[in-house]
């Protein structure tokens, strides 16, 4: 039997997961901390992708770990934006007062948005650019690749094998997906309020008699959001 | 309270996610240091029958082909074959948008150039929020015309006098039956025979895909000798159709979670205003349970009354007159104070797809609900908007 041709092997020890530019000597990619890892790219849906099961079992067991692994994470999303939404209450709180405070209350929420981007979306793919050597334009694509849980995994945070990490780097990039997700979580809604209040000004300033027909819709979608706020 | 469900869910999935990674540590360290060793032991083969070839020369030629791999390159094409296969032509550019906007992200193709990057940021924050819109549209329709058969059978089993509680498991095994056989098993067979995979691997890979988790690791058309045009759109459409149905399976299980939880906050709660409404729900359900002759017959008129008139009232409670313990607290709670008190579950209760709040919709006129509320009610009175619905779609599963 011929050996087989080197690049069929080196293809084949890609797809396991195993790096062919390292030597048998290599950490594993399956010790604790990127298990632990891989664990929170599934229940996150985030799925890079770089790890994989490659066995059956594992297999099998990635399934059920996901279908009871996600709805958890949701629950647990949820609960985290309604935290975060409580910050929301003092911007809430001015729309009780009818007119002149509207550009305070845009200008509020144009203040949320920007902190929550600088510390969400801004200030991390900066570390995570410095850490790896990547430039920040590949830091940031990085990071939106990550909390839009699209996943590719063509870039992956602590996974360069001739780097030393420190030991909470993982751990804090963990914490920075949940922290991150829960924010989009709880600003992705404003999106298609703010949408509709845009589209009900519009429809106010050409005067047309829409408004006793866009009056049950409002029932339906901000009514719920601004109990909780007024708490 | 609320920090403590916060901190006892973070606790939760933390204890999840540990338990997960022993877990597949466990099952894969051993096989990815097998793969290890043999790829070592390749190479040693490989330099012994080759004396020509230094390590360092053989190192540097993995490298490229490593760097290679990670560009997109295949490395079973040398420059000379001139294959005009291409990871972007149109068909698999269409699947690519097709990852990004369903956020499942496979990576088997990624963006390598920046301006490619720059476009696809922008073309998932317009094309994201424009998929959930027509997911939620797709899941509306699906879900109310699923619904709609299971309740003609529903009224077939009723017919035959089955007992409804019996019919209401029926009915969500049914409504699992049939997905499954739609959106998990048809799909399997066709990806076993078209890709060669085992069950197993075709399995991993739809329930991969339609979680959009999206590991990358088995995607379907993604082989170069794949000729059919016609195949990856129509992979696509599955995908649209099964994430639809697999939402409504998660947020399924997602109740069903939510009621546990809430279930063992209650029991531990210990407030006296719940244990009073508890106490007056156990004695409804005693009662009930002595008499349980009542319910069938209006269980089995529901189905043709119209939908109650009152929203706010959760439907299907028969008006019995034998739960007259737990029924005060509901009407006479307004809707605001008591909703004060579970803000969570109202941000909840919006971040849910809209598909479930019409499916809630389709399940008033046709739920034999009766039997079910009654563990519930020391919530209900607090939670008189939608939450209370979905709560109870989860419980039969």
């Amino acid at each position: 039997m011929p050996p087989p041709a080197p690049t069929q092997v080196i293809m084949e020890a890609w797809v396991k997961g195993v790096n062919p530019k390292g030597n048998s000597t290599n950490p594993s990619n399956w010790d604790f901390g990127s298990s632990f890892f891989f664990a929170g790219t599934v229940v996150t849906t985030i799925g890079y992708g770089n790890l994989a099961p490659s066995t059956e079992a594992g297999q099998v067991f990635c399934v059920f770990y996901a279908l009871v692994g996600i709805p958890l994470n949701v629950v647990f999303l949820n609960h985290l934006g309604a935290g975060l939404h409580g910050h929301l209450a003092t911007l809430e709180r001015w729309e009780e007062q009818p007119r002149r405070s509207q550009l305070l209350q845009i200008l509020g929420l144009a203040l949320f948005l920007t902190l929550g981007t600088l510390v969400i979306l801004i200030f991390p793919p900066m570390v995570f650019s410095h850490v790896e050597g990547w430039s920040f334009g590949e830091g940031f694509y990085f990071a939106f690749i990550t909390l839009s849980t699209i996943g590719f995994g063509d870039y992956v945070v602590g996974t360069d094998p001739s780097k030393h990490y420190i030991s909470v780097y993982r751990s804090l990039a963990a914490i920075w997906i949940l922290l991150g997700l829960a924010w989009l979580a709880l600003i992705l809604p404003l999106g298609p309020l703010l949408l509709h209040r845009c589209s009900q000004l519009w429809l106010l300033s050409r005067g047309l008699s829409l408004k006793d027909r866009g009056a049950p819709e409002m029932d339906g979608l901000p009514r719920p959001q601004k109990i909780p706020i007024s708490a | 309270m609320r920090s403590t469900t916060l901190l006892a869910l973070l606790a939760l999935v933390l204890l999840y996610l540990v338990s997960g990674a022993l877990v597949f540590q466990a099952l894969e360290q051993p096989h990815e240091q097998q793969a290890q060793r043999e790829l070592g032991e390749v190479r040693e083969k490989f330099l012994r029958a080759h004396p020509c070839v230094s390590d360092q020369d053989l190192g540097l030629f993995i490298k490229d082909v490593a760097d290679a791999l990670g560009g997109g390159a295949d490395p079973d094409i040398n420059s000379t074959s001139n294959s005009n296969h291409s990871a972007w032509d149109l068909g698999s550019a269409f699947f690519f948008s097709g990852t990004i906007i369903t956020t499942i992200g496979y990576g088997n193709a990624a963006l390598r150039t920046d301006a490619g990057r720059l476009f696809c940021i922008f073309y998932a924050l317009v094309g994201i929020p424009l998929f959930g819109i027509l997911l939620a549209g797709v899941g509306d329709r699906l879900g109310s015309s699923l619904r709609r058969g299971i309740g003609h059978i529903e009224a077939i089993f009723l017919k035959w006098h089955v007992p409804p509680g019996l019919v209401r498991i029926l009915s969500a095994v049914l409504f699992l039956l049939i997905g499954c056989l739609l959106f998990v098993l048809t799909p399997t067979f066709v990806f076993c025979y078209v890709e060669g995979w085992s069950k197993l691997e075709a399995i991993y890979f739809v329930v991969v895909t339609l979680t959009t988790v999206g590991f990358g690791d088995y995607v379907a058309g993604a082989s170069p000798n794949q000729s059919n045009a016609a195949y990856q759109p129509l992979v696509w459409f599955w995908i649209l159709l099964g994430l639809a149905y697999f939402a409504s399976v998660l947020t399924t299980i997602g109740n069903w979670l939510r009621v546990v939880s809430r279930r063992t906050r209650a029991e531990m709660g210990g407030l006296t205003a719940q244990a009073a409404s508890w106490t007056g729900t156990v004695t409804a359900r005693v009662t009930q349970r002595v008499g349980p002759t009542a319910p069938p017959p209006l269980e089995k008129e529901r189905p043709l009354l119209p939908p109650p008139p009152c929203p706010a009232q959760p439907a299907g409670r028969p008006p019995s007159p034998l739960p007259v313990k737990a029924e005060p607290p509901s009407p006479s709670s307004p809707p605001t104070a008591s909703a004060l008190d579970y803000p969570s579950e109202n941000l909840a209760f919006i971040d849910e797809s809209s598909d479930t709040q019409s499916e809630r919709g389709c399940a008033l006129p046709r739920a034999p609900r009766g039997r079910r509320r009654p563990p519930n009610p020391p919530r209900k009175p607090a939670r008189p908007r939608g939450p209370g619905r979905p709560r109870e779609k989860g419980v039969p599963v």
